[in-house]
């Protein structure tokens, strides 16, 4: 329950919507009653011949009815589903200011699509928390309460049998009911994760499965769990449906007392004929208004399936205060180790070396040795495990790292572009102008891109040396970072072009301290020492010339990369 | 795959809703004048109360009828729900599965699993909700129209004139509705696009400080789809406005209408007044609800057709037939004019005609996009070709046993997949066979992967992710090493790692191969200088045609594309 205090300190907000639309969501249900009290009224009236023109009143009311119900319903819906999708908003807003607290460690834990159903598909699933948990017991209260109220005047016993039915329907059902969900908890949940999961390793791993002849037992176990999600899901509704019936008859059961007792009150006297039909007319319409609240209970445990879904994305790292850089000096790796969750063997081990102010070293190893976990430690962006980073010899986690940040230019492994214009993509800021945006389009060798021309989503229109070099530009604008880190900033890219990019990136660093991170052995001749790094470890050092000599990893890497064609 | 045909097999189940929905209709007719009469029995006639319980008794056993029968209802249209989805996935499945791979077959897994479960689950009201309430509707309304006319036709006149004003509107709004809600789920996607891109550019974002500015366009977006959601329920609210507005001045109007005869005219009873007047409402709430149905089964309908569309789509399962392969040596391979186009795709592959004898090495080589993985695909029996025909040992393919071929063959591609499951179930996925613990240790020994499994606590009984999650590639690769080793296949297709590997992995491949290839069949798509001048021959491809075939030494003369591949190289080597 404590999840959905969110859900509903955001429906606080919207005071004025709510507020609008339990008004004239009472306006409707009591005009509908009224209509067909109304009309019962009318009928019986008529029936014991009283002149029509004491009934013209009663006509125009029932008429008035007619139209004031179907008008204020428009209002509560309209109100009602208004406020519902601010809230909606509002939720999305704090879900996605979480996310940006605790990016780094969210991307780790959860897969990007993973985090855009719960950013889309659930919290809009959660409209139904206000519509149908909260607003319409609130609404049924008034309702209930007010028709109870008006029977009161006429017969106590009609009065109690609808007081009786009100808690029935508005408590004790929905009550039992999802006291029964909660004790025979679903599993469709699950039996679809089975199955979402099974389908993947068909589909993914299926020229494996073929080749290895487990293709038709991995069918059959996939049909199994497809049943297995049919059939709990179906008995879901079963159990939904069984309840529904239930209050049904509930409802029916009380409009059968309303009539039993009227009948039974006027025969004896205490009622005026007139009521019964108005009576049993006015409970049959009061009890269709609460058919509604039979889905509560589904209702109410979905949503907080889901509000416990979005907790689940919690905010990481206290903030304490920390110590804002004005300039980056050496940096120094002691024995660094770190593993990611359920990766079986550490992504660095026992990784030392420094970066003096100034200098250039390059990591080379193979795809998948921690190479990239270095520049996220570096970063403050993964928090370290064993070992110490420290800047200007003080501990990165005591920095504040949007201050680091500021100081660096990075080239990641993946550069993000996005939807925008080229120039959105350059992140230029106030202080360039467009012909410093052009000169480092041309510098990168893009000089055909207009700064206005259309970069689509994950820059899916741009090939990926395109990418990289466009990667480069940025940093070029920025020429004043202290600290250059680039991840594999050539790997798409022809010989020429490579040529290109790093003779750029030189003129641009010579006094700057750069980290060059590399799987590809060419360019390293002027670095100042070059790391290799094997599963993890770090297995030799030094410059391009010392490592050559020595015969050792570097020379034989060299030596693979010399024969590979295409 | 056909709704009617669903429909047709479901024929029961909907008889028996037909069944449940007329005794329905006649216990709404009897309800209501089970009800007047004990009214008209105490107002009117002021008898005792006595009088009136056997009425009353009989009212109660009708509602509990009404409410079971609606139970009934309920259920019968849930398991026919239930049934048609659990047909339509399994026969989707089967279509998937008998489908052949494509070039794009891979990377639609994802819209896969999308069909198989969300797609699929969208069908459902058009059964469970939609064709029931077509069904009551088109009966209970005209049972409760006919007793109508039958008692007062002039109500009857009313409802009849007023009534078809429901769906008129309905479909004017309808149309209207579509325009606004295809508005509302671009504006939906355009959301989960916002912020997808920006999800996924965190990191960049942050780095080069723009992160503000993104919160503020994601609240922009969301504002917007807010609105459009609006806009699309404004006129379905609209919609329901009209119906509630009809519905409720034509009961009104039969209020009136019924009083006026009863009191001017004189023409009816109070009897006949107030029947008509219970009846008018739950013939409009009918209607009502099938409006709702009607929304749903429409988004079903759509959801059908996305699926018919994939099950039309062409599923030419690979050929095979019964004659088994012999087991002794690896079989012989020939290609007569195989050739193969993906549809949707300008690629072509062949003619291609070949023949690899038994233990040959081949290396081929082409620039990526030449049609390699697809001849590989073709050879390995996992694509049908368009036209042609491959001979194993002599036979024809669609003569041959699929399993006695699949037990020759091993395949190492450059991103094999790993499958949910401990080390040792996925290294056993090499063969049917019993592969005791010490096997298993043998060849992670082999592929250098002892060291690192003897660590974990659970030794090869650890699981790993899904997909692999988890490994590096080189320990993936090695991985599937360690599956070929088990299976011992006498024909092996190699897609040669290019670059970024480890060293180890790298070694681990190549003496593994040395040892195992005596004894096979091996065609490479090689990357390395040193495999190529070592294999019988080599094939260069090119836009889906083998242009050459020969040894290191014819081809180092008369090719000049394979000339140009080693020149360089060579050169950089002297140097």
């Amino acid at each position: 329950m404590t999840n959905l205090r969110v859900v509903i300190n955001e429906i606080l907000k919207e005071k004025k919507d709510v507020l609008l639309s339990v008004l004239f969501g009472f306006i409707a249900g009591m005009a509908a009653i009224g209509l067909f009290s109304a009309s019962g009224y009318l009928l019986s009236k008529a029936a014991i011949g009283v002149p029509l023109t004491a009934l013209t009143v009663v006509i125009a009311i029932v008429k008035l009815l007619g139209v004031t119900r179907a008008f204020s319903r428009y209002g509560e819906r309209y109100y009602s589903h208004r406020a519902s999708f601010t809230v909606l908003g509002h939720i999305r807003k704090t879900f996605y200011r979480r996310l940006d607290q605790s990016f780094s460690t969210l991307m780790q834990k959860y897969q990007s699509g993973d985090l855009l159903s719960r950013m889309v598909g659930d919290i809009e699933s959660l409209q139904t928390y206000f519509l149908r948990v909260l607003y319409p017991p609130m609404l049924l209260f008034f309702i209930f309460l007010t028709t109870i109220f008006f029977a009161s005047f006429f017969s106590f016993w009609v009065a109690a049998i609808l007081f009786i039915g009100f808690i029935l329907q508005i408590l004790v059902l929905p009550t039992l009911f999802y006291w029964w969900l909660m004790k025979t908890k679903s599993t469709v949940r699950m039996d679809r994760t089975t199955l979402s999961n099974d389908a993947g390793e068909y589909f993914f791993g299926y020229k494996e499965l073929k080749i290895f002849q487990h293709e038709k037992t991995q069918k059959n176990a996939l049909i199994k769990a497809s049943d297995q999600y049919e059939r709990s899901s179906f008995n879901q509704k079963r159990k939904e449906r069984l309840h529904q019936t239930i209050y049904t008859w509930v409802g029916y059961f009380i409009i059968w007392l309303v009539l039993a007792a009227g009948a039974y009150f006027v025969s004896d006297g205490d009622l005026n004929g007139i009521y019964l039909a108005v009576f049993l007319l006015l409970s049959i319409t009061l009890f269709e208004n609460s058919e509604v609240l039979s889905a509560l209970p589904i209702h109410l445990a979905n949503s907080q399936e889901v509000s416990e879904r979005l907790s689940e994305v919690e905010p990481t790292g206290h903030e304490d205060m920390k110590t804002t850089v004005s300039s980056l000096g050496s940096l120094q790796m002691e024995q660094l180790t770190f593993s990611y969750p359920n990766a079986l063997s550490p992504a660095l081990l026992d990784v030392s070396f420094i970066l003096n102010r100034g200098s250039k070293t390059a990591i080379v190893g193979p795809s998948g040795s921690g190479k990239s976990t270095i520049i996220d430690l570096v970063l403050g962006i993964e928090s370290t495990q064993d070992g110490r980073i420290l800047w200007n010899n003080e501990l990165v986690e005591k920095l504040e790292p949007s201050s680091l940040w500021k100081h660096s230019n990075v080239v990641l492994q993946e550069s993000h572009f996005f939807y925008g214009t080229v120039r959105d993509n350059l992140f230029a800021d106030s202080t360039h102008t467009d012909a410093d945006m052009l000169k480092v389009l041309e510098r990168v060798n893009l000089s055909y891109l207009d700064l206005d021309s259309l970069v689509l989503e994950k820059g899916s229109n741009l090939s990926g040396g395109e990418k990289q070099r466009l990667a480069v530009a940025r940093t070029l604008l920025k020429p004043e970072a202290e600290l250059w880190l680039l991840d594999e900033p050539t790997s798409s890219l022809d010989t020429k072009n490579k040529d290109n990019i790093y003779r750029q990136l030189w003129n641009e660093t010579e006094d700057k301290t750069m980290l060059l991170i590399t799987h590809e052995l060419t360019h390293l001749e002027d670095m100042d020492q070059i790391i290799v790094l094997q599963e993890g470890k770090i297995v030799e050092s030094g410059t391009y010339e010392e490592l050559m000599k020595r015969q050792g990893e570097f020379f034989q890497m060299k030596q693979i990369e010399d024969s590979v064609l295409l | 795959m056909n709704v009617k045909q669903i429909i047709r097999e479901q024929k029961n189940k909907l008889m028996w809703i037909l069944l449940f929905s007329i005794l329905l209709g006649a216990i709404i007719v009897f309800q209501a004048y089970l009800i007047v009469e004990i009214i008209h029995t105490i107002f009117l006639e002021n008898q005792p109360f006595e009088s009136v319980v056997t009425l009353l008794s009989l009212l109660f056993i009708l509602l509990l009828g009404r409410a079971l029968f609606i139970h009934f209802i309920g259920s019968v249209s849930l398991k026919l729900g239930f049934q048609a989805k659990k047909k339509i996935r399994n026969r989707l499945l089967d279509h998937f599965s008998t489908k052949s791979l494509t070039p794009t077959n891979e990377d639609q897994s994802g819209k896969k699993i999308g069909l198989m479960l969300d797609t699929v689950d969208e069908i459902d009201p058009y059964f469970s909700e939609y064709l029931p309430k077509v069904i009551q509707a088109s009966t209970i309304p005209i049972i409760l129209l006919g007793v109508i006319f039958y008692f007062n036709y002039p109500s009857g006149l009313i409802i009849l004139f007023t009534a078809p004003f429901i769906p008129l509107f309905m479909a004017i709004i309808g149309m209207k509705t579509r325009d606004k809600s295809e508005e509302q789920i671009e504006q939906m996607n355009a959301f989960s696009a916002q912020f997808l891109d920006t999800l996924q550019g965190l990191k960049t974002l942050k780095l080069f400080g723009k992160a503000k500015q993104s919160e503020s366009k994601i609240e922009t977006s969301t504002l917007g789809f807010r609105d459009a959601t609006m806009d699309v329920l404004k006129v379905a609210f609209a919609s329901a406005f009209m119906m509630e507005l009809i519905s409720m001045l034509s009961m009104g109007l039969i209020a009136l209408e019924v009083s006026f005869r009863m009191i001017v005219f004189d023409s009816i009873t109070f009897h006949t007044a107030f029947f008509v007047l219970l009846l008018a409402p739950e013939f409009y709430v009918l209607l009502k609800e099938l409006s709702s149905a009607f929304h749903s089964g429409r988004e079903s309908l759509t959801a059908i057709k996305k699926i018919n569309e994939e099950i039309s789509t062409d599923a030419n399962d690979v050929s095979w037939g019964t004659q088994k392969l012999q087991t002794g040596s690896p079989s012989s391979i020939q290609l007569n004019n195989v050739d193969m186009q993906y549809p949707n795709d300008g690629f072509m592959l062949g003619p291609i005609n070949l023949h690899i004898d038994p233990y040959e090495k081949i290396a081929l080589i082409g620039e990526s996009g030449s049609g390699k993985t697809t001849l590989f695909h073709l050879l390995a029996g996992l694509m049908e070709p368009q036209s042609g025909t491959i001979y194993l040992d002599g036979y024809s393919k669609a003569d041959v046993d699929s399993s006695s071929w699949f037990r020759q063959l091993g395949y190492l591609s450059q991103d094999p997949y790993i499958f949910a499951g401990t080390i040792a179930e996925n290294i056993s996925l090499g063969t049917d066979k019993f592969v005791s613990d010490q096997e298993i240790w043998r060849v992670l020994n082999q592929v250098k992967l002892d060291t690192l499994v003897s660590t974990l606590e659970h030794g090869i009984h650890t699981t790993i992710g899904e997909g692999g999650r988890g490994l590096s590639g080189g320990e993936k690769q090695r991985l599937a090493l360690a599956r070929i080793l088990i299976k011992q296949p006498s024909i092996l297709l190699f897609d040669e790692p290019t670059t970024g590997l480890d060293l180890k992995t790298e070694k681990v491949i190549q003496n593994s191969l040395e040892q195992l290839t005596e004894k096979m069949t091996v065609i490479t798509i090689a990357h390395r200088i040193k495999t190529i001048q070592s294999s019988d021959r080599i094939w260069i491809m090119e836009e889906g045609k083998i242009v050459a075939d020969g040894t290191h030494k014819e081809l180092e003369h008369s090719n000049e594309f394979y000339q140009s591949l080693i020149t360089p190289i060579r050169k950089e080597n002297m140097e």
